[in-house]
């Protein structure tokens, strides 16, 4: 009997533990990094304003505060995507975030299985890769909303209307310091041919996903093929992540990695890793990632206005923050370690054929390098 | 007589059926249905128009699958083989000798199962990369010419061994624990030497345990993915899971391919299953008798301190290089280490403070421990019930449970994980989104673990003490509540606890099911390794071990067996 008893006990402090268990995210709860997002304010014209940009109109505000509540479906990291969203909920404290993560095409396969099935759950997704988006948009998923913030953003990073450029990150390379001298180390692209770098470069398969693609396109589509055949002389190593093989070169593993600024971030910004970052001269392909508002949002208003705030200064200052990668807009200063982006060559490709020549121009590639 | 049995039929097969349809074949039939079409059977698109073979002739024209496959089963047949060797060695070790420090032996020889394969794999390659491996550095430092690699088959091999020796442990544990230990006085009576008991009598009745956990090995091997991902992939070696995994990594999925690689699995699995129904039905391999369980304890003499040293080494490599791997990774800033002796600058708490702020972390932790308790109640009973029926009984049918329950082992969690989405997402009953589709997944992803281990100590109970049971008058429920469950104990209390364990480190199944309110541990910390925060993956992982640790000792207190039994 005092064996059952102990059972018994033992089952209610767990049971009470569980009941005493918070949802996933408090309203408020301000985490490290916490960017500098301040309150919202209210004009006289009836308009929110968030760190000196409207956001939102008192009307959108007050019937999100009364949704109470947004859910995102995000392909970046979900501790990152945190970090952004508690500054969002301290500009709105009455407004909780449910974050949802997945990696690019199975966040796609969630969402679209949902939509098809009519399981509403999304409010606001946001890829990592274009092409999926468009899928996305294809399918009919995707709500019209225009935020205020609209006139700010260049035809090349929206598609106006549906879907917006919410970060940049940038594909370029960075080097160990205490392995390489700067004296020595590589500042192009072709500085990377290089033979004393043979075998000492890690790189992120074409096929791996956007941020890897978009590389392989400019390095064929501004330096042609021949490009692709002398690195994959090189011998590569391949890395099925650029956060990976980041670390890998913080490690010391690797000297060199080609590897897109976000995952790089973390490791040589905040935590004093021994890593240089290179903006090639020839230019540094950018990717886009792009937010919308899904259809049938559960939640449509709470929905506008936290893409309306990620859009704004507010919110871009708390993704650079945490990601560190460029705004797509042009009137922000740059995140923390970056130059300015004025002073580099960023190369923004052409949506279309991004998304056409994919899967030609990936397969060539996995023959060049030898990669199946 | 005969109107009883159909009663009992109907009480007890059908809905065992229906519930393990449910819970396995309908997803399972969703997948095989997936890669016949070029368009994912969302919803319940479940027509039959379109069939078309183009994802087996791609799946099969491409050279690199037959090269992963011949990888796959290499580096599963070694690792099995070596499991099966150092995994029987240790059970045999601390369930019949007299070695020094058999506590401790024991509780390492599960220690690797409190590590997820991501995380073991992460440890390891902290451990031994080629160029800033900490072993490497160690002998860089010494001025020492011999490296290791990690990043290889014989590192797969090796990482194989190393992880899936526990399951052999256990099952053979049990066994040797359970077995009538008059069979082996008997032997020794009439002249037989130690060595020679061990060979003609000891060895034979413990096979169907060292079969059934070394198939199970096997086939958990074939289709992990963690561990080849990270591993041998970089080096460029194929292996199936992991090729599968890439299928759908790709932007967009190509999951129609990724469905047609798991059915080869499928298939191979099959043929394990039945190749070992053959086997064990051929003897009779009770041993439980019903008479008094002292074992026979060997005196191994001078033999003691290198069987003793043989455990410790075990332990030093599955339990402590790993953990001071992942204690270095979580507590220093960056993992820059320019000499070895410089191994402890640079040590912070910037990965702790961040992940005590994290509030979806402190959700996944509850959530993870009350999900892992109820699939270890839900399971471990369903399990049993089942196993009960498959060997106990001679009920028709049973051999279609057995095969059902086995199904899940086959087809690597990503793709099973897909299969459930599909699956349950348009079912009315308002599964999808809560917790108890995770824990639904989570049970009938476990069931060859599950059913294999309440089978492995039921099969060595022998009859006569049902019989004498029911001679006595009592019914059948009565039996097995007062005679075969407290026999069972130890094998149902270890299966229970595995299953917790199992479900508490799961992540292939949980990745497409959860939700904000139901985000599990495994969860978080593969987020936070696909964002490279190594640093907060390793604070996690230790964070999940002391939990899982803590239950185990909870439940060794509370329940008086021990894991070891």
């Amino acid at each position: 009997m005092r064996r059952w008893s102990k059972v018994v006990s033992s089952l209610l402090v767990v049971a009470l533990l569980a009941g005493c268990g918070g949802s996933a995210s408090q309203p408020g709860a301000a985490g490290p990094g916490d960017s500098a997002a301040g309150g919202a304010t209210v004009t006289e014209s009836n308009e929110v304003i968030v760190d000196g940009e409207v956001v939102a109109t008192k009307e959108l505000v007050a019937a999100a505060e009364q949704e109470g509540t947004v859910t995102i479906y995000t392909s970046q990291a979900a501790s990152d995507e945190q970090m952004v969203m508690d500054a969002f909920m301290k500009a709105f404290p009455k407004i909780s975030v449910q974050i949802v993560r997945q990696g690019g095409g199975k966040l796609y396969e969630k969402f679209a299985t949902e939509f098809r099935a009519g399981q509403h759950e999304a409010d606001v997704i946001l890829f990592s890769d274009l092409a999926l988006m468009e899928e996305v948009v294809k399918m009919g998923a995707v709500a019209e909303h225009i935020p205020p913030s609209d006139d700010k953003y260049a035809p090349e990073v929206k598609k106006q209307g549906i879907y917006y450029t919410v970060t940049m990150p940038t594909m370029y390379f960075i080097y160990n310091h205490e392995l390489i001298k700067p004296e020595e180390a590589p500042k192009t692209w072709h500085d990377l041919l290089d033979p004393k770098w043979k075998g000492k470069i890690g790189m992120t398969p074409a096929g791996i996903g956007g941020t890897a693609w978009t590389l392989a396109y400019f390095h064929r589509k501004e330096l042609g093929k021949e490009y692709w055949e002398k690195l994959a002389a090189q011998e590569p190593v391949q890395y099925t992540g650029g956060a990976g093989l980041a670390e890998s070169v913080a490690r010391g593993e690797l000297p060199i990695g080609i590897l897109p600024d976000v995952t790089d971030f973390q490791v040589r910004v905040k935590q004093g890793a021994p890593i240089t970052a290179v903006f090639p001269t020839e230019g540094a392909p950018v990717v886009l990632y792009t937010i919308a508002v899904a259809k049938n949002a559960p939640h449509p208003n709470a929905a506008r206005l936290l893409m309306n705030w990620y859009l704004s200064p507010a919110g871009q200052k708390a993704i650079a923050n945490v990601r560190g990668g460029y705004s797509a807009r042009d009137d922000l200063p740059e995140p923390e370690g970056k130059p300015a982006k004025s002073t580099v060559k960023l190369y923004v490709p052409n949506t279309e054929e991004i998304i056409s020549f994919h899967d030609e121009w990936v397969e060539e590639w996995n023959q060049v390098f030898n990669y199946r | 007589m005969a109107a009883l049995r159909k009663l009992r039929w109907t009480f007890i097969i059908v809905p065992l059926l229906v519930v393990l349809t449910f819970l396995i074949v309908y997803p399972v039939l969703t997948l095989v249905l997936g890669s016949f079409r070029l368009e994912p059977p969302r919803g319940f698109n479940l027509s039959l128009e379109g069939l078309t073979l183009a994802n087996y002739i791609r799946v099969f024209s491409h050279v690199r699958n037959y090269q992963a496959l011949k990888n796959t089963v290499i580096a599963a047949g070694l690792g099995t083989l070596f499991s099966v060797i150092t995994g029987s060695w240790l059970a045999w070790l601390t369930a019949r000798t007299n070695v020094p420090f058999k506590r401790l032996i024991g509780l390492s020889a599960i220690m690797p199962l409190f590590l997820s394969s991501m995380v073991g794999a992460l440890a390891w390659i902290t451990l031994a990369s080629p160029n800033s491996g900490l072993i490497n550095l160690l002998f860089r430092d010494l001025g020492l010419p011999f490296r290791v690699n990690i990043q290889s088959m014989g590192g797969v091999i090796f990482i194989f061994t190393l992880y899936y020796t526990p399951y052999v442990y256990m099952f053979v544990n049990s066994a040797l624990s359970l077995m009538d230990p008059s069979l082996e006085e008997a032997a020794r009576i009439s002249g037989a030497s130690t060595f020679r008991t061990m060979q003609r009598v000891t060895l034979p009745l413990v096979l169907p345990s060292i079969l059934a956990s070394a198939i199970l090995v096997f086939v958990f091997m074939m289709e992990v993915f963690a561990v080849p991902s990270l591993l041998a992939e970089p080096a460029q070696i194929p292996f199936l899971a992991s090729s599968l995994y890439r299928y759908l990594g790709t932007v967009p999925p190509d999951i129609n391919q990724a469905s047609a690689l798991g059915m080869l699995l499928l298939v191979i699995t099959t043929g394990l299953v039945s190749f070992q129904h053959y086997v064990v039905s051929r003897r009779s391999y009770v041993t439980v008798a019903g008479k008094g369980l002292k074992q026979q304890i060997i005196d191994l003499g001078p033999f003691r301190w290198p069987a003793a040293f043989s455990g410790l080494l075990y332990i030093v490599v599955a339990a402590v290089l790993p953990f001071f791997a992942i204690l270095i990774n979580g507590f220093r800033s960056h993992m820059f280490i320019p000499h070895i002796t410089r191994i402890f600058e640079n040590m912070g708490t910037r990965h702790l403070d961040f992940v005590m702020s994290y509030a979806p972390a402190r959700t996944a932790i509850i959530n993870s421990l009350w999900m892992g308790l109820a699939t270890a109640l839900v399971g471990g009973v369903l399990y049993f019930v089942v196993a009960y029926v498959i060997y106990r009984t001679n009920l028709p049918g049973r051999r279609v449970l057995d095969w059902i329950s086995m199904l899940p082992v086959a087809i690597p969690g990503l793709v099973l994980g897909i299969a459930y989405l599909w699956a349950w997402i348009s079912l009315p009953i308002g599964l999808y989104g809560t917790v108890w589709i995770m824990v639904l997944a989570y049970v009938a992803r476990l069931s060859p673990q599950g059913v294999r281990a309440s089978g492995t100590t039921l099969v060595q109970i022998h009859t006569e003490l049902e019989e004498s049971a029911r001679i006595c008058g009592a019914s059948p429920v009565k039996t097995m509540w007062r005679v075969i469950v407290p026999l069972a104990k130890p094998g149902l209390a270890s299966s229970m606890i595995l299953l917790f364990i199992t479900s508490v480190r799961e992540l292939s199944t949980s990745i497409f099911l959860y939700t904000p309110k139901s985000v599990v541990l495994s969860v978080i910390m593969y987020d936070m390794w696909e964002n490279g925060m190594f640093g907060g993956v390793s604070l996690l992982a230790l964070v999940q071990t002391t939990l899982l640790l803590g239950v185990i000792v909870v439940a060794q207190r509370v329940f008086g067996i021990s894991v070891r039994s």
